[in-house]
């Protein structure tokens, strides 16, 4: 019966909230309702009102009624606080899958939002107020649970303001995904190749997880792996040695993980990438589908991750 | 949980302060004042809390302060139940609660506590700028509210919002208490609040009346449907004293009567001394009809004319002519009666009345005494002898004063009568009844209220305090108790005039009096518009009920039919759309800039004239299209266009803006005389 209604009630919210990426919240999509404090602040009306019935004193039941009427005014002042905001995705924050994202909405406001406050995940609720014309950037957690475009669900945006007596709510689906990154999974062999190969025997130990010794600097090595201690110690510049478990390859390939689940591939590409990143050699990604040049730098590493959380997914 | 350590805004701990001080103060105001030194001692801890200078106290500190404000009200009071009492004990818990607030669930709790505690002040207090007062408490109150909604915020945005929302909520509230429809109380349950009040008191001996005749506060007002008595009919009896102890007058006591027996009240079985006063009545149409709105006396006597039937709920009618609230008069209340000055009261005299009518004490006043007996024996008849009395009251050098010597002792009206010879009403009617009872003729004193001044605003009489006066009832043979007023023999200006101008050159009361209106000061005038004020306060407002609901509606809508109603919802109904609909359009138009108007006009010309516009058209391809339709207007369209690509696109102040609709709207391309 409950699963029932469920699904009724869900494809009636479907119905009358349809997913949109742009949103005004109107009348058809606000709801509104007393809270528990409401509904404590009418019993308090009514008790007032039997008092003053009870002792014939017409002040006590206009005060009961003042009470009253402030509740139903409230109303109007509720709904309105959250009427006419507009809603628009205009990015993504994307994360490691099990880790939160973000999805980056604008809010765009007709007239003052006060303490208006948005969540797709219960413990992570963004408030926010605005005034009239005013316009914000906000990002949202949600919560990735898988690897790839995560559908967030409807969002909530719920307001109480100004005498949080009444709760007003839109449950808007803004019809947008964020995108996961696959975990990392360390270990195994690291899954590159290619013409680094060669140069990989010739600069063995020149890697980057083992400190394996220092060595004279020559003009090219990354200044990263310079010593800066040794060198304040006026004793000339070294630069740190690592023996490196890629060995020198600097061409993540798809192919060279054989065997293996999907995700655990994409897994343990995605932690070899950051590893042939920290290393701060140029690198690259092969999949069956895309190719990506070598290259370093935290936007080349970023469109490592993005494309392997984009593999095999369609987009949203 | 998250709000564990929940805080009031900064921004709003001073409302919320404020507005507890604003509905605490009054309540323990002249009550305990211990308990009033600690509540404030509590405020200012919370505030210092506010203030991060303090903690909020401990459980055991909380304990133990809450025993002590029980305490404190109970030894001021003796009890924790009762009006006061109860009401104390609140506010001071309210006040508590405020150092207990631990999350934002204690917020709420506290907040709907302090409008509670601010309605309170209606158990005690109903005057029109009290309600004034507790309505500021509620802008305070649901300015707190609202303040707490709000992580950031300046303070007074706060204080306009709640302003503003109970603004519009009170024009609300009169809707709903003009139409809530006025029911009896769900259970009976009435208060009695010992505050102490000014008034008549059960018993009297002379000299108390002018105690209370140095106080010009409001004892009722009076509103007439039709004549008003003049003003040496107004006796307004409230009491009367049958019991003579040689000093004090007081009441008879009644012991071993059921009250039932004795006291009719409306819709109740009517005991036979009613039934032959109602025998009386029939078919005579009553002296005066009058409205009573009475202030609070704590005492359960109302006042009336003489012999006065009234049909309000729950007031009584006594075998001596009187009408009685059946429970203290703790609230302002509004009786209505009608009164028949010509019906016979008592025309037989049962035993023990007429015992206790005589009784005098053993000894005492033997002056008087042998006085009576002496001029009674000469007289001819009781009325002879009592005019006889009334003669000699005029005639000797008799006084009457406001501040009259003490006649304490055995032989009091010995000394009054024959040695000082001034006195207040009090100490005529004593003296007169005396002599009668001494004489055989069963009398008796009234206490009540004589006159009450007309007011100049309005068509009601004000009765204050100052106008208590006590007189004599005397039982004649025949006539039954017949009025004597002593009072009215040595001073007849106080019956005619009132007491401030039969006192002469006298001290008077303090307050002011109406007739002071024409030649009165500013001050004067302002006092009795303020009563004029309360006295619509009390009629319209504290005493709305059923009955003045019912009679509202007949008025307003008198001959409602179900068609009527029908079509008034109706109306109703398409006023409601249409203003509705009004309001879109004005919503419309208030977002839609003029130069857009001008365009949708051009775009509706243009259709007229067969272009075919599309949505997609740009106002460049628009022009294009029309002057390939109209190739004679091609001129004064390209010059409309740049009048209208000023406006749309480029930015200037209003003045410029305006020149620049001007100017678009006098290059309207199809005007008269236009190419």
């Amino acid at each position: 019966m409950t699963a029932l209604w469920r699904r009724w009630y869900q494809s009636w919210l479907a119905r009358r909230v349809p997913p949109a990426t742009d949103v005004v919240l109107d009348q058809r999509r606000i709801f509104i309702f007393p809270n528990r404090q409401g509904l404590a602040f009418l019993i308090l009306a009514l008790l007032l009102f039997v008092g003053g019935i009870n002792y014939q004193n017409n002040l006590l039941m206009g005060f009961s009624f003042l009470l009253f009427a402030i509740f139903c005014i409230a109303i109007w002042h509720t709904f309105r606080n959250l009427s006419g905001l507009r809603i628009r995705v205009v990015d993504m924050r994307p994360a490691y899958a099990t880790h939160r994202g973000h999805i980056t909405l604008h809010l765009l406001a007709s007239r003052p939002h006060l303490s208006v406050r948005l969540w797709w995940l219960t413990d992570a609720r963004v408030e926010v107020s605005l005034d009239a014309g005013e316009e914000v950037r906000l990002d949202v957690p949600v919560l990735l649970e898988k690897r790839g475009w995560n559908r967030p669900g409807r969002l909530q945006v719920e307001s109480v303001f100004p005498l949080g007596l009444i709760r007003t709510w839109s449950l808007p689906d803004m019809a947008s995904a964020c995108l996961a990154w696959p975990l990392p999974l360390p270990g195994g062999e690291c899954p590159a190749s290619g013409e680094q190969d060669k140069q990989g025997q010739k600069e063995q130990g020149a890697g980057n997880d083992d400190f394996a010794g220092l060595k004279d600097y020559v003009t090219g090595d990354s200044l990263r792996r310079i010593d800066w201690k040794t060198f304040a110690r006026s004793h000339g510049l070294y630069v740190r040695h690592f023996s490196d478990p890629a060995e020198g390859k600097r061409l993540l390939e798809w192919e060279r993980l054989p065997g293996m689940h999907v995700e655990e591939k994409l897994s343990r590409l995605c932690y070899w990438a950051q590893q042939l990143e920290r290393a701060g050699e140029p690198w690259g990604l092969v999949l069956p589908d895309l190719t990506i040049a070598p290259a370093t730098g935290a936007a080349h590493l970023r469109n490592v991750l993005d494309a392997l959380g984009r593999f095999g997914e369609t987009a949203p | 949980m998250s709000d564990s350590r929940y805080q009031v805004p900064h921004h709003t701990i001073g409302w919320l302060l404020l507005a507890a001080v604003w509905a605490v103060v009054p309540l323990l105001w002249g009550g305990s004042l211990p308990l009033l030194l600690v509540v404030l001692a509590l405020l200012g801890w919370r505030w210092q809390v506010a203030r991060g200078r303090l903690s909020m106290p401990g459980r055991w500190v909380k304990v133990l302060l809450l025993l002590l404000l029980v305490t404190l009200t109970l030894w001021h009071y003796h009890t924790l139940l009762g009006p006061d009492a109860g009401t104390s004990l609140l506010a001071a818990c309210f006040v508590l609660k405020l150092l207990e607030m631990h999350r934002l669930r204690d917020a709420y709790v506290v907040l709907l506590l302090g409008y509670f505690v601010q309605a309170m002040l209606f158990l005690f207090r109903q005057e029109l700028y009290v309600t004034l007062y507790v309505v500021l408490g509620f802008v305070l109150f649901t300015t707190a509210l609202t303040g707490i909604q709000q992580r950031e915020a300046r303070p007074m945005t706060h204080l306009k919002r709640a302003a503003w929302m109970v603004g519009q909520a009170v024009p609300l509230m009169l809707v709903i208490f003009i139409l809530v429809p006025r029911v009896a109380p769900l259970w009976g349950f009435t208060l009695h609040s010992d505050q102490a009040r000014t008034g008549l008191a059960d018993s009297m001996t002379p000299g108390d009346i002018s105690d209370v005749a140095q106080s010009s506060d409001p004892v009722f007002r009076v509103e007439f449907t039709g004549e008003i008595p003049p003003p040496a009919q107004r006796y307004w009896r409230a009491l009367t004293w049958s019991h003579f102890d040689g000093r004090q007058w007081s009441q008879e006591s009644l012991a071993g009567v059921d009250e039932p027996q004795w006291i009719y009240y409306p819709g109740e079985r009517q005991p036979a001394w009613l039934s032959t006063l109602e025998r009386q009545r029939e078919g005579l149409a009553p002296d005066y009809r009058y409205r009573v709105y009475m202030e609070p006396s704590g005492r359960r006597w109302l006042y009336a004319l003489e012999v006065s039937f009234s049909s309000t709920q729950d007031v009584g009618m006594t075998p001596d002519y009187r009408l009685l609230s059946r429970e203290p008069v703790t609230q302002p209340l509004a009786y209505q009666a009608e009164s028949y000055a010509g019906l016979v009261k008592d025309g037989e005299l049962s035993p023990l009345a007429r015992r206790q009518n005589l009784s005098l004490p053993a000894g005492g006043n033997p002056e008087a005494r042998s006085m009576a007996l002496v001029w009674r024996a000469k007289a001819v008849s009781d009325p002879a002898y009592m005019e006889q009395v009334l003669n000699w009251f005029r005639t000797e050098n008799f006084h009457y004063t406001l501040h009259p010597p003490k006649f304490e002792g055995v032989d009091g009206i010995d000394d009054f009568l024959f040695r000082d010879r001034r006195g207040f009403c009090a100490h005529y009617a004593s003296a007169f009844a005396f002599l009668m009872r001494a004489a055989g003729i069963p009398a008796r004193v009234v206490a009540g209220y004589q006159g009450g001044e007309l007011s100049p605003l309005g068509h009601y009489l004000q009765v204050r305090q100052y106008d208590a006066h006590a007189w004599v009832e005397v039982w004649l043979e025949g006539e039954g108790w017949v009025q004597v007023d002593p009072t009215a023999a040595v001073s007849p200006a106080r019956i005619d005039d009132g007491l401030i101008p039969a006192l002469g050159d006298q001290t008077k009361p303090a307050g002011a009096a109406f007739g002071q209106w024409a030649s009165g000061s500013l001050l004067a005038r302002a006092g009795m518009l303020g009563d004029y004020v309360s006295y619509l306060w009390q009629r319209w407002v504290l005493s709305y009920d059923q009955s003045s609901q019912r009679n509202l509606f007949e008025r307003w809508f008198s001959g409602i039919t179900f068609m009527r109603t029908l079509l008034a919802a109706g109306l109703a109904l398409l006023m409601l759309l249409g203003g509705l609909r009004m309001h879109g359009y004005w919503q419309r138009y208030r977002r839609t800039p003029p130069w857009q108007w001008q365009y949708q006009r051009l775009v509706r010309a243009l259709q007229r004239r067969g272009v075919k516009v599309q949505d997609t058209d740009t106002p460049r391809q628009l022009l294009i299209k029309a002057g390939i339709a109209l190739p004679a207007k091609r001129r004064a369209f390209t010059q409309w266009l740049l009048a209208y690509e000023a406006l749309a696109y480029a930015r200037g102040d209003q003045e410029q803006m305006a020149t620049r609709l001007a100017l678009l709207k006098q290059r309207w391309p199809f005007g008269i005389g236009k190419p």
